[in-house]
């Protein structure tokens, strides 16, 4: 292990394919790229465009996620605004209620959303607001639904942000708790009728990923009920219930979610990744076995087999340009780490490090028996690491967030953008063709011929 | 825009005070934060700043935790201090506390005090800065670092001849023009906080974490000595300000002045250094003649210009100054901040305007969201936009150029060589927003004046003879076609009244989004025989190419349109596309429309038709409701025809190559003349075969419209498996577009087209057909291909995988909450269920089990028995490990285990082939049961 590592943080590497420590806290002073629960639950309910967003706190954590996420919508603008209570000072000695109470009349008078998140910050039960009673008051006022996520970034980390936005959503569908709602409308849940279809969950429309997910299951004749939260709606998610089927993408974010609807309202659910050919084929097919007719079965069959040919077709060219490249990973979420180990081994590259933010234990044993034998696996890793360990296994790429892309270049290292800010889809089978010209753009690219190699000095 | 929230910030002009700290630190040599907090401040900060520097931002958190909150983060802060030392050894440390730290009463002063104390050799300076969120904007915050590095580190106070220069949050090009003045004045000066280096690096083979520039602590030191302060800040509160506290602590006098943006405050800088000794070169000099021929060659755009600025009060101070001297009017100035004194200050640099005293008003708001700024801007009429990129949506939403010059630039590269200081910077700037507004004159005023003064000539006479010519216009090498007497006869002006096409969700892109249409497919057989197209699916004419539908007698079609309409009180229009050609199949066709018709005598129809038989059909469809048509028009050359069609058959006869192609392309255009003249609405359709007839489609669209077409749409060819043209390479979106602007120009185009299937339903934005299909009513049109498994249990196999992940078998058999059971013939495999295993009351059901590793549970009792049974009906099990015990049991219930670490389809064929392959054995007798 490189001298620098911090004792504390060595738990969470592994080197030789052991397992690593995870889902802790983050170790203080290790400069840690993870962010906090407040994130984890604005990332999972932000895509819902109708929905009004409200952060209730101070200012910054309203300024710093203002529209970050490129989650696309085919409809309402409403959630890329930014909204704050943006309490002062003198909130903070006089409480926060009567700002947040006053603000929540304008909204209803003013924008009558269908629903209103509010996140309560940090600070925001420190000073004792009593955001749940304003919530409900204001409900019972405005007949509007809202719904508070408790959201002090101290709470945990990321991944408690992601369970709380399946409890927000969890409380979004229950009819019970919607004052709109007809009084015939709130029956179990469970026994509501069916229709064949399924939801798709933890897909967040980045670069219209979503769409392009919804498009296969409409060539092949599945009908997607809601998909979470990916350009959704208030209305389509409560349509959720009544879906036969969920398709999870996003584990990480959604299995919660997927837990909870299977045990109210009887959705049985697979895991499905849409990122990389194969991966992506399977889940059409898992999809179709579920719940699809033989001809759905065929129609998927064929769609799969001409989006293969016409990926396989595109990237072929760049496959000897790829070949034995190192590849460095640091993403969010385990799932989405898995995949990119898989695709990159498809594309000719060996990974080398992998670590994600928020993984999980099964998922650091699955990442370590796809890679090959001496690759770095950390958790919830820093800068430091990153760079050691970078330079140590000559990394050529690093697939990573946006922080961690100046690291990279300062390193001399390419770079591929998997994340909110990404333009380009990267999900479904245009998505591995849009992958490997990215790789390619970046690994093969004449700036890196100017600058020497990470590590190496002019002579 | 909706009226105004006042108790809610809607899209805030501000960031948080700690953003400001921490970057005023950046600004001293081997200097470092730590906030005292939530994880996620430090982690949102780094972003921001990263992305607009795009510099690796390191910051480190105490990261505190539900605990650290209630007994207070003592021990986290100190850890945190110790692992910060041990990564980076930088010199100095602030410490900055955040909303959290604040709210609970942190005393960091103390916990510091006691960290130094308890190591004595510790050789970094500490610096605690209280700075919670909500104590003021970023822009406080950075004079608040800024004043507490002063505060700690400013000792030296042996006098000196130096000067010191405070800055206010600027961007690093900006502090390094800035620093090339003062070297050229030959005065000794310490420029502070300096981040010219550290938050803009030049590449460096060695990358260092901890970067390396920065004003250097000695320098910081002898600040308490120098014999005058500038402090380019204007508005500064005065607590917060560093020049203030050495004035008011060490004596050292104070001049405040605005930076040097713009020719007058460029000059009272030059001046104040000339008044302390300094030197103006002869080439600054040269820049400032340069920008003031600059503001000469400009001065008529500059005065197109309403400019709503936004940001830091001082920034926004200069930029008013800059845009007052230019003739430019700064209609609205907004800050974030509370500034004090700074509307009054901003109104008086225009008091004396003429543009002012003819009675045009100036606002000036404090405290402002990018609601206000809206709301402002469309009230004084702006047409520009100068800040940071936080404006870009407003600029997108409202088409006004947004000129980005200042903190946070997220969206161009850049940021950290934003330029406005100095003549050199002031005219980099003075471009860029003159440029901005020729850009938008130079762009639009030739379709200005045209819209202003152009007038057409009057429209009978300009459309009366193209029409005529376009039918004297056919390609002389048509063969005419032999249609007979009547046929050529249509009934001209024969009715009168025209289907609005407002309510047509193809013909108007309004209407797409309100008004609900529903494809009935009616009509399987087919005329003409593409080259792109496969029969055994949908015509790709019309429908997504690949998919069928299943074809509805008339009398179901009927069944179809009660149950639509029932649900969709916005149906309109029912139209027939397919799955073949409408006209080949015209009793069916008519049948459905009469029924229909019968129904509801308000419903029109729109028809999709090769053209083939139109004329023949155009007067009945006419009397049967029809009131859109699609033609598919593919060439107007019977030689590219050719290529398209393999086969034509009319009236009982076939023809292929040119001749078929030539009687098609005939057929279409008399009966596209007829239906325009009955009043019909047309679009014209054209798929794009790359190599074949893009050179066609601008043609086939002129001409189109010049007999009367309403609407044309070329669409991109997909390739359908088993066509004789599907391996014809696609046109590119980019290059669809383009023709579709070239044919746009003859004839209006529809660009929302989503290839519908036959069978779509509801609005042209969502396809409801899989909801309204009754499946006893579809007689499904393709075979079922080979995969589908048999249900013959005999011949099958069930297997049980253990995946978490959904990806890779990846679990022991004891750690099982769910299997995954597939069923396999040993050739594919099919997915049964995701099944839930039922632990039992002491297990994980229930709810959520968290991130509990159910091995390092107590297992409830029968927890195996409980798993085996869940697995009972399978042949084979398929998991990373499988004990001995559960092994046993499983081999008891018939249940073969296989252990495997590969993908699940691998490992789950694997396993079914396993099966299968010992049941041969046993039914070949050679191995016993």
């Amino acid at each position: 292990m490189p001298r620098d590592i911090l004792e504390e943080r060595r738990k969470s590497i592994s080197l030789a394919g052991g397992s690593l420590d995870c889902d802790k806290a983050s170790l203080a002073g290790a400069v840690s790229q993870r962010a906090c629960v407040y994130c984890g639950a604005r990332v999972v309910l932000n895509p819902i465009t109708d929905a009004f967003h409200l952060v209730h706190g101070p200012i910054g954590c309203a300024s710093y996620t203002w529209d970050i996420r490129g989650s696309l919508s085919a409809g309402s603008e409403l959630y890329r605004q930014s909204f704050s209570t943006d309490l002062r000072e003198r909130d903070i000695v006089f409480g926060g209620e009567a700002k947040l109470r006053a603000g929540l009349r304008e909204i209803a008078e003013i924008y009558r959303p269908p629903v209103i998140f509010i996140y309560a910050t940090c600070v925001v039960g420190v000073i004792g607001d009593d955001v749940e009673a304003v919530a409900r008051e204001a409900e019972k006022a405005y007949g509007i639904r809202v719904i508070v996520i408790q959201s002090p970034g101290f709470a945990g980390h990321k991944s408690l942000g992601y369970r709380l936005a399946g409890e927000a959503l969890m409380k979004l569908l229950s009819p019970q708790a919607d004052p709109a709602s007809q009084p015939q409308a709130r029956q179990p849940q469970a026994r509501q009728p069916k229709v064949r279809g399924l939801n798709i969950l933890g897909d967040y429309n980045l670069a219209g990923e979503m769409w392009i997910i919804k498009n296969y299951y409409r060539e092949i004749g599945l009908p997607v009920i809601a998909s979470f939260t990916g350009d959704s709606t208030c209305a389509e998610l409560r349509k959720a219930p009544t879906a036969a089927l969920n398709v999870v993408q996003c584990a990480g974010s959604m299995t919660y979610l997927a837990k909870r609807l299977e045990e109210e309202y009887g959705i049985p659910w697979i895991k499905a990744s849409f990122f990389g050919l194969e991966d992506t084929a399977r889940a059409l097919r898992e999809t179709v076995d579920l719940l699809g007719s033989a001809e759905e079965r065929s129609r998927a069959e064929a769609l799969i087999a001409r989006e293969s040919r016409r990926a396989e077709a595109a990237i072929k060219p760049y496959l000897p340009g790829l070949k034995g490249k190192k590849a460095a990973i640091f993403v969010g979420g385990g799932f989405k780490a898995i995949s990119l180990i898989r695709q990159f081994r498809a594309l000719g590259l060996e990974t080398v490090l992998v670590g994600t933010q928020t993984g999980q234990k099964e998922e650091y044993e699955v990442m370590a028996n796809l890679a090959s034998p001496g690759t770095v696996i950390l958790d919830d890793a820093n800068p430091s690491e990153l760079e050691a360990f970078m330079r140590e296994k000559g990394a050529d790429i690093l697939v990573g967030g946006v922080k961690e892309r100046p690291l990279a270049y300062k390193l001399g290292v390419a770079f591929c953008d998997h994340n909110h800010e990404r333009q380009a889809p990267l999900a479904g089978f245009v998505g591995v063709e849009n992958f490997t010209r990215e790789i390619d753009l970046t690994i093969n690219s004449p700036v890196w011929s100017y600058v020497q190699a990470a590590g190496v000095t002019l002579s | 825009m909706r009226e105004k929230l006042a108790h809610i910030n809607a899209n805030p002009c501000k960031m948080c005070f700690p953003l400001g700290v921490v970057t005023a630190f950046y600004g001293i040599r081997e200097g470092l934060t730590l906030l005292h907090g939530s994880q996620g401040c430090g982690t949102y900060i780094r972003r921001h700043l990263a992305t607009h520097y795009q510099e690796p931002v390191d910051i480190a958190s105490s990261s505190l935790t539900e605990e650290g909150a209630v007994f207070g983060g003592e021990a986290n802060l100190k850890k945190g201090l110790d692992n910060l030392i041990r990564l980076y050894q930088p010199r100095v440390i602030g410490v900055g506390t955040t909303c959290l730290a604040e709210t609970i009463g942190e005393d960091v002063p103390a916990i510091l005090r006691n960290y130094a104390s308890e190591r004595p050799d510790l050789a970094v300076k500490l610096i605690p800065v209280a700075s919670a969120g909500y104590s003021g904007t970023h822009y406080e915050g950075w004079f608040k670092g800024a004043r507490a590095i002063v505060e700690a580190l400013a000792v030296k106070t042996a006098p000196h001849s130096g000067i010191n220069v405070f800055v206010p949050p600027s961007s690093p090009a900006d502090l390094r023009a800035l620093k090339k003045l003062l070297d050229e004045s030959g005065l000794d000066y310490v420029l502070f906080p300096d981040i010219s280096h550290n938050l803009d690096r030049p590449y460096d083979p060695v990358y260092k974490r901890l970067p390396e520039g920065g004003t250097p602590l000695e320098a910081v030191a002898s600040l308490a000595g120098a014999r005058v302060s500038l402090e380019l800040s204007r508005f500064c509160p005065k607590s917060l300000s560093p020049g203030v506290y050495l004035e008011e602590t060490f004596g050292v006098p104070l001049i405040r002045l605005g930076a040097p943006i713009g020719l007058r405050d460029n000059d009272i800088f030059l001046k104040t250094l000339q008044s302390l000794g300094g030197r103006v070169s002869p080439a600054t000099l040269a820049e400032r003649g340069r920008y003031l021929d600059a503001m000469l060659d400009a001065h008529k755009h500059s005065a197109l210009g309403r400019a709503g600025i936004f940001g830091d009060p001082d920034l926004v101070s200069g930029l008013v100054r800059l845009a007052v001297e230019n003739g430019l009017r700064p209609v609205l100035a907004g800050t974030g901040s509370v500034a004090l004194g700074w509307a009054e200050a901003i109104l008086a640099e225009s008091a004396g305007a003429d543009w002012v005293a003819r009675g045009e008003k100036i606002l000036a708001r404090t405290e402002v969201d990018f609601s206000d700024i809206e709301r402002w801007s469309v009230e004084s009429r702006v047409n520009l936009l100068l800040g940071s990129s936080e404006g870009r949506r407003l600029a997108e939403k409202r088409a006004w150029p947004l000129v980005r010059c200042a903190f946070p630039v997220h969206d161009r590269q850049g940021g950290s060589r934003l330029r406005l200081y100095g003549f050199d910077g002031s005219l980099a700037l003075l471009d860029n927003i003159v440029n901005a507004i020729r850009a938008r004159e130079e762009s639009s005023f030739r379709a200005r004046l045209k819209e202003a003064y152009f007038q057409p000539q009057t429209e009978g006479a300009a459309l009366e003879s193209p029409g005529a010519e376009a039918a004297t216009e056919l390609p002389a090498a048509l063969p005419p076609p032999d249609l007979g007497p009547e046929i050529l006869r249509p009934a001209w002006g024969l009715l009168s009244s025209r289907a609005p096409t407002e309510t047509h969700p193809c013909f108007s892109q309004e209407a797409a989004h309100t008004y609900a249409r529903l494809h009935l497919p009616v009509a399987p057989k087919c005329d003409i025989s593409c080259n792109y197209c496969r029969r055994d699916f949908d015509c790709p004419n019309e429908s997504r190419p690949g998919v069928t539908s299943a074809v509805l007698s008339p009398q179901a079609a009927l069944e179809r349109f009660r149950l639509v309409r029932a649900q969709l009180p916005n149906l309109k229009v029912v139209g027939v596309a397919g799955p073949g050609e409408a006209l080949a199949n015209f009793s069916e066709l008519a049948e459905t429309m009469e029924l229909i018709r019968r129904e509801d005598p308000e419903i029109f129809f729109c028809l999709s038709t090769n053209g083939l038989n139109l004329p023949l059909r155009a007067r009945e469809l006419r009397e049967l409701g029809a009131r859109y048509l699609t033609i598919t028009i593919n060439s107007l050359d019977p030689r590219v025809g050719a290529r398209i069609y393999k086969e034509i058959n009319f009236l009982g006869r076939s023809y292929q190559g040119v001749e078929g192609a030539a009687m098609l392309q005939a057929n279409q255009l008399v009966g596209l003349k007829m239906a325009v003249d009955l009043g019909l609405k047309v679009k014209i359709n054209t798929v794009i075969l790359s190599g074949l007839n893009e050179g066609q489609a601008v043609e086939i669209h002129k001409m189109a419209a010049q007999v009367g077409a309403t609407i044309g749409n070329v669409m991109q060819h997909i390739p359908v498996e088993g066509s004789p043209l599907a391996h014809l390479p696609q046109i590119s979106r980019a290059g669809l577009s383009r023709l579709s602007w070239e044919c746009q120009a003859h004839l209006p185009q529809m660009r929302h087209c989503r290839q519908c299937r036959a069978d779509a339903v509801g609005l042209l934005s969502e396809d409801l057909s899989y909801q309204y299909r009754p499946a006893d009513q579809l007689t499904p049109p393709v075979e079922p291909a080979a995969w589908v498994l048999s249900e013959d249990r005999a011949n099958l196999v069930r297997v049980a995988v253990l995946s978490k992940s959904g990806v890779v078998v990846d679990q022991h058999f004891g750690q099982a909450e769910r299997l995954l059971i597939y069923d396999s013939d040993g050739q594919s495999l099919r997915l049964r269920e995701n099944r839930q295993v039922d632990l039992g009351s002491g297990g994980c059901r229930g709810g959520f089990c968290g991130q509990k590793d159910p091995l390092a549970d107590q297992k409830p009792e029968g927890f195996i028995a409980r798993l085996v049974a869940a697995a009972a009906d399978c042949d084979a099990v398929v998991a990373t490990r499988v004990g001995q015990s559960p092994r046993d049991k499983l081999a008891a219930r018939g249940v073969r285990v296989v252990v495997s670490f590969d993908t699940i389809d691998r490992a789950a064929l694997a396993a079914a082939q396993e099966v299968l392959s010992q049941r041969e054995l046993v039914a070949e007798g050679r191995l016993g049961s």
